[in-house]
């Protein structure tokens, strides 16, 4: 290892390599539970950089972790098998934004926060704001097909590349799209790099449309004694025609434990929404939100409030938002973990049903839940909320996420919508794609990094396991060979 | 405060990184182990014993305390309290900062913490005042 180091500090110069212990610790976690420790780190600063890279890791079957802000939820930017984690972070040049053409140009370790802000200084916006906004990466962003706050109104992010660059393990160059807003010539690439979780190639530099951003916005709150409600309430929305940003439901448990600590005086409910919409003149803004105020009461919306200042914004917001910090005053030591049950999607019908079940499963297992839903979009986020240093939490958390995922399965949904596989999904790759397309993706795998250097360990491609190549944080751990005695 | 009577919020570091980007100094170095982030995985390391006290110091010490990451921090930690309270402990340890030991000899030397010649700082106070 120590010669391939020296020829990677030969690339990308001396400061570019990271190999102290303590640095390199700083590398080994994320969200899960897992602690892994890279040989080395490599910041590439250009493209050329990144091909030579990866024609001598290929050559010397190193493997190789692409890494953006290591916001992951799920261990996707972990090396858990060792080896090179290539950070992409000093990769970040904005290289061009045209308000001609509605595009940017930028490099991969561009943060999406920096980007926004130089978007808005031109009136336009790259809608896919992930909650890690101030961490996360375009090139992570892209490399997991994220799904923004506003993914309601705006989609995933895979359809707003309209170019791309990716190197490939052998270091070849692959330009996907241009400058063109279309483009329909064989199979789309794009697509596949995005999501693929860095498994396929190096995103070096990415062509983004853009949309104006709409001049004016408001945040509407309101409480339901019924998720069915809810969820009407979000669904007569959207037939009404109204171009909301996005929806948000909070179970009620969750409502009240946040108005407690932070004083918020919220009524008792059993879902609280939050959603927000834009306008292109106030008047405009004006109309939606009388719809939206309108069919909110009509449901059974109560206490419907509208913000348009910050202070208000914010306290709408918190039984979204606030959890972690709630959660610390009432039960100190206590975290969230990222594990398999985190992101799940079920059909637009069932989503009171799965706030209300979800719930109740982890809190069955004794410990703390907190129920998340991009309404309209049918994605769940549970969170399970632990005291790592009790070994019974991690029984009951694992016991929890498989107990969900099936749950979820049976009633039409799909294991993972979000953060994609990762790591920490490994287990439950065959039972959410099946046993063909699992061989297909192995398939493409091998054809593009026939070695298995890239991103080894993820998603199912040469594994199904998760706890045997990676060291724990907490040696309380559970791990699910333990499980299964 | 001991360092160990911090370890609840070294645990409640989810290590989702929304401190990194407000950091002036990871700013400057794009290194995992000068977020706030990173320190909190670097002390936790510590204090499970995978790395010693001389390998953390230096990282230690390059922070301003400037608050950024708290506020920012998912869940509002005072991280700038736990590395304080790690300073506290490498100084007991013998691994105190070398900046604070210059600027101690500066002073005993030149009579100011930045090692200026005495009367260069004198003919500047009287270029100040003409
Ligand atoms: C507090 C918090 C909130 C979040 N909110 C959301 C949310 O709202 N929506 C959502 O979808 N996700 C969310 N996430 C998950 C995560 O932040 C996103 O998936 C984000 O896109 C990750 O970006 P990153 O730069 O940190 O990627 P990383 O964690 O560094 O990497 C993610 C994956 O992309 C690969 N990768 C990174 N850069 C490249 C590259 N240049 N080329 C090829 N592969 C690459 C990595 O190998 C890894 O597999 C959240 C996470 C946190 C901690
Ligand atoms: S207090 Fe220290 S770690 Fe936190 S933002 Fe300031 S310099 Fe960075
Ligand atoms: S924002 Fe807070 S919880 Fe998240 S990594 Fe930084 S210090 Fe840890």
């Amino acid at each position: 290892m120590s010669d391939t180091i020296e020829q990677l500090r030969q690339i990308v110069g001396e400061n570019n390599v990271i190999t102290a212990k303590v640095d390199r610790v700083a590398y080994s976690r994320d969200l899960t539970p897992y602690f892994s420790i890279p040989d080395a780190v490599v910041y590439p600063t250009t493209t050329e950089q990144v091909v030579e890279i990866l024609i001598l890791l290929n050559e010397k079957g190193v493997p190789v972790t692409p890494r953006g802000g290591g916001a992951s939820f799920q261990g996707s930017s972990l090396a858990v098998r060792g080896g090179i984690l290539l950070d992409l972070s000093r990769m970040n040049k904005i290289l061009e934004i045209s308000n001609e053409d509605m595009i940017a140009i930028v490099q991969p370790g561009v943060r999406y926060e920096t980007f926004e802000h130089e978007l808005e200084r031109r009136g336009l916006t790259f809608p896919h704001d992930v909650g890690s906004h101030n961490a996360a990466t375009i090139g992570g962003i892209l490399a997991s097909d994220s799904n923004g706050h506003h993914a309601y109104k705006h989609g995933r992010v895979g359809a707003w590349i309209q170019g791309m660059e990716v190197v490939l393990v052998d270091g070849t160059i692959l330009r996907l799209g241009t400058r063109a807003p279309r483009y329909n010539m064989g199979y789309n690439l794009a697509a596949l790099f995005a999501g693929s979780e860095g498994t396929l190639g190096i995103i070096t530099e990415a062509t983004l449309k853009l949309v104006p951003r709409m001049p004016v916005e408001a945040t509407i709150g309101a409480f339901f004694q019924n998720l069915d409600g809810l969820m009407n309430a979000s669904l007569a929305i959207t037939m009404s025609g109204i171009d909301a940003g996005t929806f948000e439901a909070t179970d009620g448990k969750t409502v009240k434990t946040i108005s407690d600590v932070m004083n918020l005086g919220f009524p008792t409910c059993e879902g609280n929404f939050v959603g927000d919409v834009q306008g292109f003149d106030e008047e405009n803004l004006q109309r939606k939100l009388m719809v939206m105020e309108r069919i909110l009461k009509e449901h059974g919306g109560e206490n419907v409030v509208i913000a348009r200042d910050e202070e208000t914004t914010n306290k709408l917001w918190a039984p979204r938002l606030e959890i972690d910090t709630a959660i610390v005053k009432v039960h100190p030591g206590y975290r969230e973990f990222g594990f398999a049950a985190a992101d799940p999607c079920v059909p637009l019908s069932k989503q009171a049903e799965a706030i209300r079940e979800i719930g109740r499963i982890i809190r069955s297992h004794g410990i703390i839940a907190a129920v998340f839903c991009h309404a309209g979009i049918g994605i769940i986020h549970p969170a399970v909320l632990i005291d790592a240093r009790n070994r019974e939490h991690w029984v009951a958390m694992k016991k929890a996420e498989q107990e969900i995922l099936e749950y979820v399965v049976g009633i039409g949904g799909v294991v993972t919508a979000e953060h994609g596989f990762g790591y920490v999904k490994n287990p439950y790759v065959r039972m959410a794609i099946g046993q063909d397309k699992l061989e297909l993706d192995r398939r493409i795998k091998k054809l593009l990094d026939p070695n298995g250097i890239l991103n080894p360990g993820k998603m199912a491609l040469d594994t199904e396991e998760r706890d045997s190549d990676v060291g724990f944080i907490y040696k309380e751990y559970v791990t699910d060979e333990e499980m299964a005695e | 405060m001991p360092l160990k009577e911090h370890l609840h919020i070294i645990m409640e570091c989810v290590s989702c990184g929304l401190c990194q980007s407000n950091c002036p100094i990871y700013k400057q170095t794009n290194l995992e182990s000068n977020s706030a982030k990173g320190k909190m995985t670097i002390l936790f390391a510590l204090l499970e014993g995978w790395l010693n006290w001389d390998e953390v110091a230096e990282r230690m010490y390059e922070c301003t305390t400037c608050k950024n990451c708290q506020a920012t921090c998912l869940s509002g930690l005072d991280i700038p309290a736990v590395v304080e309270a790690a300073r506290a402990e490498l100084v007991k340890r013998g691994l105190g900062n070398e900046v604070s030991a210059q600027l101690v000899k500066n002073m005993q030397k030149t009579h100011n913490p930045f090692g200026e010649d005495p009367k260069a700082r004198n003919r500047l106070k009287e270029l100040a005042e003409a």
